[in-house]
C-alpha cells in the first residue's frame, strides 16, 4: 500500500451482483470483486441465485473481505466507504446501504452515497488515466439509457434518457423469444457474428424534437417480425431459420439498436461542444456499438474512452471511483441515508 | 364476464389505461398478463397518467419494482415486473408483500411467476396482440364486488 493514496471501499448491490472493490484516489483499481467470481459456492454449499436480497445479505461480508484482502490493505487504511444508494431494486440496495452504513460507522470513516449511473460514468476514469471532465457519456445497460454531459466529476447534465425500455432490456427480451437465454446482450452479440445486418427492415425510432430514446417499438417490431417468419415457415413446413438465419436476425436487430444509440450520440455531439466522448454500462460491451462509436469519434475527430469489458457490467470499482470524487466535492451521507428505487441523477448530485 | 377492448396503437392502449385509472381506488391490485411486447408497460403508462403520477413510467424489468409518487388528489403507484422472479419465495424475500397493503395502486406485470403470493381480489388484465400486428385485444376482469369499466368500446379521450 502507498501512503499517498486515498483508498475507497466501494459497495454495489443495486441489482443482481453483490460487489465490493477498493480503488486508490479514484483512478487506480486495487481490487474488484463480484460475488459470482469468488467461491461463495464453496463457502455456503449452494448455488448463488441471480437475485433476492437475502443472497446479497449472505454474500456481502465475504465479498468485502476478499476486496480488502486482494487490495492488500486493512479496513483502517480506508479513507471512506462508498455505496450505491439508487436507482435499483430497493431491497437489494438496502442490503448494501445498511451494510456500508454500519461498516463505515464501525471503522469511523465517512460514508459516501453514490448514484448508480454516476458509478457507470466513473468506469471511464478507471479505463483512461488521463481523461477528465467535461465529456459526453452514453450510459447504456439493462436498466438504463442516458446521454449525460459530465460537466465535472460530480456534476452532471442529463441530455437524454429512455422513455420506455432500456437497450439491454430490448436485447434480453428479443434473446428470450429467440431462445438464446439470459443475459441477452452478449448472446445476441455472439449470435450476430457474420450475420447480414440488413436482413429485414426494422424501425430506428426517433422522438420528434428530443434526443430521448425509445426502444419499446423496436423490440415489438423485432418480435412481430420473428412471428411473421415463424408463421410463414409453418405454412411451408420448414424451420423459420430457413427464411432468416439466426445470425442474420440477431445481426439486424443488433444493428438497429446500435445505430439508434449512435445516431442519438451523434446528434448530441453536433449540438454540443464536447471534445471527448465515452460509453459506459453493460451494453457498452456490445461489439457492434463499440465499432460504430469508434467510427463516429474518428469521423468527428473526438477523443473516445471505452471501458474495459470487466468495468462495463455492474461492479463496485466504479462506485469506489465515483465515491472518491464525490467525497472530494464534500458529499457525505448522514445516519439517515436511505436507498431509493428511482433516483434522478441531476437532482441527487445537486443536493 | 370479462370486458373486451381493442386498441390499434400505443396511444389507444395508453388511453384505455387512463380510463381504467379513473375507476381505481387506493390499494387496488392489477395483474397484467401478456406476452413480450403485448403492451403491458404502455397500458401501465396510461394508468399512471390517469392516477396522477408525476414521473414518466419506464420499464421495471431491470429494477423489478418502480415506485411512483402522485400529485395531490392522485394515487401513488407501485409498478412491479415479476419477469425475473422465479417464484413467490423471491416475492416475499424482497418484502414486496407489504407494499400491496398500502394506499398505492399496485400494477404487477408477469404475475404468473408469483401467483401464489398475490391476493384473489385483484383486477385481471389480459393483453394479446393479433396476427396482423398492431391490433391489441385487452380483456379486463374485475372481482365480483367491483364495478366494471364500461367505457366506449373504442376508448377515445
Amino acid at each position: 500500500m502507498n501512503k499517498d493514496n486515498k483508498y475507497i471501499l466501494g459497495i454495489e448491490t443495486s441489482c443482481d451482483e453483490t460487489a465490493a472493490a477498493v480503488v486508490a484516489s479514484g483512478r487506480h483499481l486495487t481490487s474488484n470483486m463480484v460475488a459470482s467470481q469468488i467461491d461463495v459456492h464453496a463457502l455456503y454449499g449452494g448455488v448463488v441465485p441471480e437475485i433476492a436480497s437475502r443472497e446479497h445479505l449472505k454474500t456481502i461480508m465475504p465479498v468485502v473481505d476478499q476486496a480488502l484482502k486482494r487490495a492488500g490493505i486493512s479496513a483502517s487504511d480506508l479513507s471512506a466507504v462508498a455505496v450505491t444508494v439508487g436507482p435499483g431494486l430497493v431491497g437489494a440496495l438496502l442490503v448494501g446501504v445498511s451494510f456500508a452504513k454500519s461498516y463505515a460507522a464501525a471503522i469511523r470513516k465517512p460514508l459516501i452515497p453514490v448514484h448508480h449511473i454516476e458509478g457507470h460514468i466513473a468506469s471511464v476514469y478507471l479505463s483512461d488515466s488521463e481523461v477528465k471532465p467535461p465529456f459526453l457519456c452514453l450510459v447504456v445497460s439493462g436498466g438504463h439509457s442516458h446521454l449525460v454531459g459530465v460537466e465535472d466529476y460530480s456534476r452532471f447534465r442529463i441530455i437524454a434518457k429512455t422513455r420506455d425500455d432500456a437497450p439491454g432490456e430490448a436485447f434480453d427480451k428479443v434473446a428470450r423469444v429467440l431462445g438464446l437465454g439470459y443475459p441477452g446482450g452478449p448472446l445476441i452479440d455472439k449470435a450476430a457474428q457474420g450475420g447480414d445486418r440488413q436482413a429485414f427492415n426494422l424501425p430506428q425510432p426517433r422522438i420528434e424534437n428530443s434526443l430521448d430514446f425509445s426502444f419499446s417499438g423496436l423490440k415489438t417490431a423485432a418480435i412481430q417480425q420473428l412471428d411473421r417468419f415463424k408463421r410463414e415457415a409453418k405454412k411451408k413446413g420448414i424451420p423459420w431459420t430457413d427464411l432468416c438465419p439466426l445470425a442474420d436476425f440477431a445481426a439486424t436487430f443488433q444493428e438497429a439498436v446500435a445505430k439508434t444509440l449512435v445516431s442519438h450520440l451523434q446528434s448530441a455531439v453536433e449540438q454540443t461542444a464536447y471534445e471527448t466522448i465515452a460509453i459506459a454500462g453493460g451494453v457498452s460491451a456490445n461489439s457492434r456499438l463499440r465499432k460504430l462509436v469508434q467510427e463516429l469519434s474518428a469521423e468527428k475527430g473526438l477523443k473516445l474512452v471505452v471501458p474495459q469489458m470487466s468495468l462495463c457490467t455492474d461492479n463496485a470499482a466504479m462506485v469506489a471511483s465515483a465515491g472518491y470524487f464525490a467525497w472530494k466535492s464534500g458529499r457525505i451521507a448522514g445516519a439517515d441515508q436511505d436507498a431509493t428505487s428511482t433516483l434522478d441523477l441531476e437532482l441527487f448530485t445537486q443536493a | 364476464m370479462p370486458e373486451r377492448y381493442y386498441t390499434q396503437s400505443s396511444e389507444e392502449t395508453e388511453n384505455l389505461g387512463i380510463s381504467l385509472a379513473k375507476q381505481l381506488r387506493a390499494g387496488d391490485i392489477l395483474l397484467l398478463y401478456g406476452d413480450l411486447a403485448a403492451g403491458k408497460t404502455t397500458l401501465t403508462r396510461g394508468i399512471a397518467k390517469g392516477l396522477g403520477v408525476i414521473d414518466d413510467v419506464s420499464s421495471p424489468t431491470f429494477t423489478i419494482l418502480q415506485q411512483y409518487a402522485a400529485r395531490p388528489g392522485g394515487l401513488p403507484m407501485n409498478h412491479f415486473d415479476a419477469y425475473r422472479l422465479r417464484n413467490e419465495d423471491d416475492w416475499y424475500a424482497e418484502g414486496f408483500d407489504e407494499l400491496l397493503y398500502t394506499d398505492a395502486v399496485s400494477v404487477i406485470e408477469w404475475p404468473e411467476n408469483v401467483l401464489a403470493a398475490l391476493p384473489e381480489h385483484a383486477i385481471e388484465i389480459h393483453l394479446t396482440f393479433s396476427e396482423e400486428g398492431s391490433k391489441r385485444q385487452i380483456d379486463l376482469k374485475f372481482p365480483a364486488d367491483r364495478e366494471a369499466l364500461n367505457c366506449e368500446s373504442e376508448p377515445d379521450l
